[in-house]
């Protein structure tokens, strides 16, 4: 058995199908590379040069007499005003964020009382702001606005007090949670210095704060709710909020996606088409190929019976594929490592809301990876089997592969259109065990991971068991 | 025990009876000639003995055991070229060889050389298959049929593709592996002409059936003689013919007789006031003999 699983290794491994996929692969990231490292930035400046040019060239061409044009012209005047300003700051500072928050509206404000209100007192009280705020920018201390923010929330919170005591209501309750949270949203930034910007940490407290207001509002037992999309998002939420708290508390920032472990998750989180590509390649070789150019005489002569024969070269597809998905992934760590250096970050934990027990828990970077890997691995043996059982029924390669790849994109249309009811008995639906990862339940209410389990277990038997009863009994036609 | 023993094997495709009752058997150091024209069921029937299409009723033992419920011990001292040697194109031909050892427990690595040696291949055995010629290609299936030195060979019309060097070689080959390796040999042909020369026995096949099965010993030596008579003319000489017998021209006639006849269709031809001139005794070949035994013109 082991020789003939060799031997097929051998075929796979000296056929061009793959190494031409792999090919493929190098020179889309190698362009990639080559675009995000030398160009992209000279990219993406050239495409906002060009568009803000043509919105000052347009903008000259715009009658102001006429109010439709008026309007255009308010707006593409603030964009333009906007850009101007943002362009002097770094996106990541907390100007560029006061910017993009506030400013906007200043300038637009601006721009009405000017063009459309046109009142001397508008035009006044307008310009003035704008003054104030570009002098305030010229000397921004955000500071002093969350400070301001914070006492008046303060004040909100007696006052909410206040009115409690005189007797219970429940949306004051609410009210008054919502301003606790942003307190606290406000004291983690004044204590750790982090100002409202667009950086992972600034983005972790608005992400913690909005979700625990969120969550405070929703209902915590599951069993209330009927509608499954409505639980579903409670899970989001809750999620949310315990991660980002636990973020929080423990001072563990994720710096957005431009770093290798973000890029790795997201590699390893998805069902990638180039794994998928070498799959149905594979697999639509190992049996249609070898009937197809007569080869299969060569095998099916020799001391071994057919099902020693197929399983080998199920076997051995299978160790191809997985060749190749290790090649598949470090070249792409290679690449994000590259791109976003900092490869140490893969050594970081993934933090992660288990609800089977309502715990954080803190994971490596690879056995979060892994997880996902081992729950999306059912959709690729179902594929494979299924191809493979194609293959056998067909005996042509054109058609295995379009027929595999047919499965995997009708799937998706298939779950969209037949009930819930069916769509839970369907292994084209069982087969991805994401949402049961770290206690998580399907979007379909009547699936479950015991059923999926079941399901998927029985269609790969089946796939088996129908590939074997074909192949056994194929007669190897006349040429 | 014979090597090979084929019993009343009846194959359909479909509806269609493709193989019909085909029985014959391969003892050791024979080679048994597979006769008959494209179409006549010699490949069907090969397929049928190797296991690689099923049989409808029949049954074949390859040393003993059953090809359909004993398949990998049936198999196991079987080699053979089915069709044409198709071969992974893509690989070299030693690589080619040693994935075929590798199936075989027990193949030694110095025997992939000494077949490459055998076979006449050492100096493109690291090529490509693709760069080989069909002659080449022969040569090398038949060398994956040797490797695990088989005791029953079978090849299905081996001699496409060679050169008539080519085809000597081979009857070479063959003639030295069953004499001295007592292999048994099964080679098919639509072509008699390129075998007689070295199988020790016939079998002819037309339409699935077997027509005749003969070791080549048996064929006597006056049911392969011709005679050609130079005559003064051969009108209405049909008259006196027998079914068989050949009118060549306006003088030659062929007949098909034995050797105690010719006296008596002489005399007859005399009484008939027919001159003879010559009275010719020829050999025919042995598709001839074999044509005329089986009672008419199966071969294509």
């Amino acid at each position: 058995m082991i020789s003939l699983v060799k031997n097929e290794l051998v075929k796979i491994f000296h056929k061009k199908g793959l190494y031409i996929l792999g090919i493929i692969l190098i020179i889309i990231i190698a362009l990639n590379l080559f675009i995000t490292l030398g160009y992209e930035d000279d990219l993406v400046n050239g495409m906002n040069e060009l568009y803000y040019e043509s919105l000052e060239n347009g903008i000259e061409a715009y009658d102001l007499e006429d109010t439709e044009d008026i309007n255009w012209y308010i707006q593409d005047k603030t964009e333009l005003e906007v850009y101007n300003l943002l362009s002097k700051y770094d996106y990541e500072s907390p100007e560029y964020y006061y910017i993009d928050t506030n400013g906007r509206v200043i300038i637009e404000d601006m721009l009405i009382a000017q063009y459309m209100t046109k009142t001397e007192e508008e035009i006044a009280r307008t310009q003035s702001d704008y003054d104030n705020f570009l002098k305030k920018l010229n000397s921004y201390d955000w500071h002093e606005d969350i400070i301001k923010e914070r006492d008046n929330l303060l004040v909100q919170k007696e006052q909410l007090e206040e009115k409690l005591k005189e007797g219970d209501d429940t949306s004051l309750e609410h009210e008054l949670e919502n301003v606790n949270f942003q307190l606290e949203g406000y004291k983690y930034r004044l204590d750790n210095d982090i100002a409202p910007s667009y950086t992972g940490k600034s983005e972790l407290i608005d992400t913690y704060v909005s979700s625990a207001i969120e969550f405070a509002s929703l209902k915590k037992d599951e069993s209330s709710y009927s509608e499954r999309s409505e639980l579903i998002n409670k899970r989001k939420v809750e999620e949310t909020y315990y991660t980002s708290k636990y973020k929080l508390d423990n001072k563990i920032f994720n710096e957005g996606y431009d770093n290798t472990q973000a890029q790795v998750i997201s590699l390893f989180s998805g069902i990638d088409i180039f794994i998928l590509i070498a799959l149905f390649i594979i697999s639509g070789g190992i049996i249609a190929e070898e009937f197809n150019k007569g080869t299969i005489k060569q095998l099916l002569v020799r001391p071994h019976s057919r099902v020693k024969i197929l399983a080998s070269k199920v076997i051995a597809g299978l160790i191809a594929i997985l060749v190749f998905s290790i090649f598949y992934f470090l070249i792409n760590f290679i690449s994000f490592g590259i791109l976003y250096g900092e490869i140490g970050s893969i050594f970081q934990s993934v933090i992660v809301y288990d609800f089977s027990d309502e715990t954080i828990r803190e994971l490596s970077t690879f056995y979060y990876c892994f997880s996902y890997w081992l729950a999306t691995l059912p959709v690729f043996i179902i594929l494979y089997l299924f191809a493979i059982f194609m293959g056998v029924l067909t005996l042509n390669t054109t058609g295995t592969i379009v027929s595999g790849f047919g499965l995997y994109f009708a799937s998706s249309i298939i779950s969209g259109v037949l009930p819930s009811k069916i769509v839970a008995f369907l292994p084209t639906s069982c087969w991805d065990f994401r949402s049961y990862l770290f206690g998580g339940i399907s979007t379909n209410q009547y699936a479950s991971f015991g059923l999926s389990v079941g399901i998927c277990l029985l269609t790969i038997l089946i796939l088996i068991m129908l590939a074997v009863w074909l192949f056994k009994r194929l007669d190897v036609k006349n040429q | 025990m014979s090597l090979l023993e084929v019993k009343n094997i009846n194959k359909y495709f479909g509806k269609k009876q493709v193989i019909k009752n085909v029985s014959f058997s391969i003892e050791e150091g024979e080679i048994l000639g597979f006769i008959g024209p494209n179409g006549a069921g010699k490949t069907t029937t090969i397929k049928v003995i190797l296991g690689l299409q099923s049989l409808n009723s029949g049954e074949v033992l390859i040393n003993g055991y059953s090809i359909k419920n004993d398949f990998e011990k049936a198999i196991l001292n079987v080699g053979a070229i089915v069709e044409s040697p198709d071969l992974y194109m893509y690989l070299t031909g030693r690589k080619n060889l040693e994935m075929i050892a590798a199936m075989y427990k027990d193949t030694p690595k110095e025997r992939i050389n000494e077949i490459i040696k055998l076979v006449g291949l050492d100096n493109r055995i690291d090529d490509k298959v693709s760069k080989y010629s069909l002659g080449m290609r022969q040569r090398l299936g038949i060398a994956a049929a040797l490797i695990h030195k088989p005791n029953l060979l079978i090849l299905d019309e081996p001699t496409n593709g060679l050169d008539p060097e080519g085809i000597k070689e081979l009857r070479d080959l063959l003639q030295r592996l069953a004499k001295n390796e007592k292999m048994g040999v099964l080679i098919s042909s639509h072509n008699l002409l390129e075998l007689e020369s070295f199988v020790t026995d016939v079998c002819l096949i037309k339409n699935g059936e077997i027509i005749v099965t003969s070791a080549i010993k048996d064929i006597k030596r006056t049911e392969r003689t011709v005679y050609t008579i130079r005559l003064d003319r051969t009108t209405n000489i049909e008259n006196i013919l027998n079914d068989g017998d050949e009118v060549l021209d306006n003088k030659f006639i062929k007949v098909y007789r034995d050797e105690k006849d010719i006296p008596s269709f002489i005399e007859l031809l005399v009484k008939k006031k027919y001159k003879i001139y010559e009275v010719r005794e020829n050999l025919m070949s042995l598709e001839e003999a074999f044509l005329k035994k089986a009672g008419g013109n199966i071969i294509d």
